[in-house]
C-alpha cells in the first residue's frame, strides 16, 4: 500500500509539470530568419552549451509564428527533440569549451548522454533584414532582451519575455513587431 | 531504499510513456463549435494585444536575477481578455478553460500562444 501511494504521488507530481516551449512571433512586415538556438545549464555557466546545427535556416514570413516544444515532457532537459516542431532541428552540437564540441542527431540513443540534465533556453539567433540579433536571457554577454533596428525604411523592435505558467512550465517568447 | 528507487523509476517510466502518448494533444478544440470568422477576429485581437504589451514593455515587464524578463500582472492584464476570447472562439467553454488552466491567467495566455502558433496567418497588423 505504501509503495502504491508513493507511486501515485510521484506519478501525479511528474504529470503536473509541463514542457518548455520556445515561441517566435513575427508581427512585423519583414521576413525573419531563425539562424539557430542556444541553451545553457540551469547553473548559468557558459559551458556546456548546446547549439542547433542548422540544416537550413527557418524562415518566418511576415505575420507568422514558429514554435519549438518538447515531445518528451522532460523535467530537466530542454526540448531538443524538436523534429515534430515548426522549428525543427535534426542535429545539435554540445560545446564544452569555445573550441571543443560534439554533435549528434537529436532523436538518437545518445540524446540523454549528449545533452545531460538541467538545460534551459539561452537565446535564439535571428536575422531581420540584413541584421543578426541574439535574443534571449541576456546571459554570457551575448544576447539582448530587447532591441530595435531599421531595415530599409521599416523600423522594428524585438523583445524577449518569459511566461512562467508554473515551475517547470515556461514559454520563452521572442516577438518581432 | 532500493524499493523506493525502483518505485520512482517505474513511475517515471510510466509518466514518460503517458507524456509521449499525449504528444498529439495540442489544445482543446471542438471543431463543431468553432466559428472560423470569429476565431480569425480573436486571433487578430490577441496579436494586437501582444503588440501593445510589447510596446509597453519597459514599464510592464520585470526582470529577475539573471535578466530574465518575466511577464508580470500588468502585462497579463493587457492580453488576458483577448487570450480568453481566443480560447472561447477556438471551441472551449468557460468550464473547460477553468478546468484546463486551473484558474491561472498565465495558463490561459499560454494556451492562447499555442493556438496562435498553430494558426499561422500572414496579416498586416498596425500598431494602432
Amino acid at each position: 500500500m505504501k509503495k502504491f501511494l508513493i507511486l501515485v504521488v510521484v506519478f501525479f507530481g511528474l504529470q503536473s509539470f509541463a514542457q518548455k516551449t520556445v515561441i517566435v512571433n513575427n508581427f512585423s512586415s519583414l521576413q525573419v530568419t531563425i539562424l539557430g538556438l542556444n541553451t545553457i545549464g540551469n547553473n548559468n555557466a557558459v559551458y556546456p552549451s548546446i547549439r542547433s546545427v542548422t540544416p537550413a535556416n527557418i524562415i518566418i514570413p511576415a505575420g507568422q509564428s514558429r514554435t519549438m516544444s518538447s515531445p518528451t515532457g522532460s523535467l530537466t532537459q530542454f526540448p531538443y527533440n524538436s523534429t515534430a516542431s515548426a522549428m525543427a532541428y535534426t542535429q545539435w552540437r554540445r560545446f564544452t569549451s569555445a573550441t571543443t564540441s560534439t554533435t549528434s542527431p537529436n532523436n538518437s540513443g545518445t540524446f540523454t548522454t549528449l545533452y545531460g540534465n538541467g538545460q534551459k533556453f539561452n537565446f535564439v539567433e535571428i536575422r531581420v533584414g540584413t541584421t543578426n540579433w541574439k535574443v534571449g536571457t541576456g546571459l554570457n554577454g551575448s544576447s539582448v532582451t530587447t532591441t530595435s533596428g531599421i531595415s530599409g525604411s521599416t523600423s522594428y523592435t524585438v523583445t524577449y519575455t518569459e511566461n512562467v505558467i508554473a515551475p517547470g512550465n515556461v514559454q520563452y517568447i521572442i516577438q518581432i513587431n | 531504499m532500493k524499493n523506493i528507487i525502483k518505485v520512482f523509476l517505474t513511475s517515471f517510466f510510466i509518466a514518460s510513456l503517458i507524456s509521449c502518448s499525449n504528444n498529439e494533444e495540442s489544445t482543446v478544440v471542438n471543431k463543431s463549435k468553432v466559428d472560423l470568422a470569429k476565431k480569425n477576429v480573436a486571433i487578430q485581437n490577441f496579436r494586437k494585444a501582444l503588440i501593445k504589451m510589447s510596446d509597453n514593455r519597459n514599464v510592464l515587464i520585470s526582470k529577475t536575477g539573471f535578466d530574465n524578463p518575466v511577464m508580470e500582472k500588468e502585462s497579463q492584464d493587457i492580453i488576458y481578455l483577448s487570450a480568453k476570447e481566443l480560447l472561447l472562439a477556438n471551441g472551449m467553454n468557460e468550464n473547460e478553460i477553468f478546468t484546463k488552466c486551473n484558474n491561472n491567467p498565465k495558463a490561459v495566455i499560454g494556451l492562447a500562444y499555442t493556438i496562435l502558433a498553430q494558426n499561422n496567418q500572414s496579416t498586416n497588423i498596425s500598431n494602432q
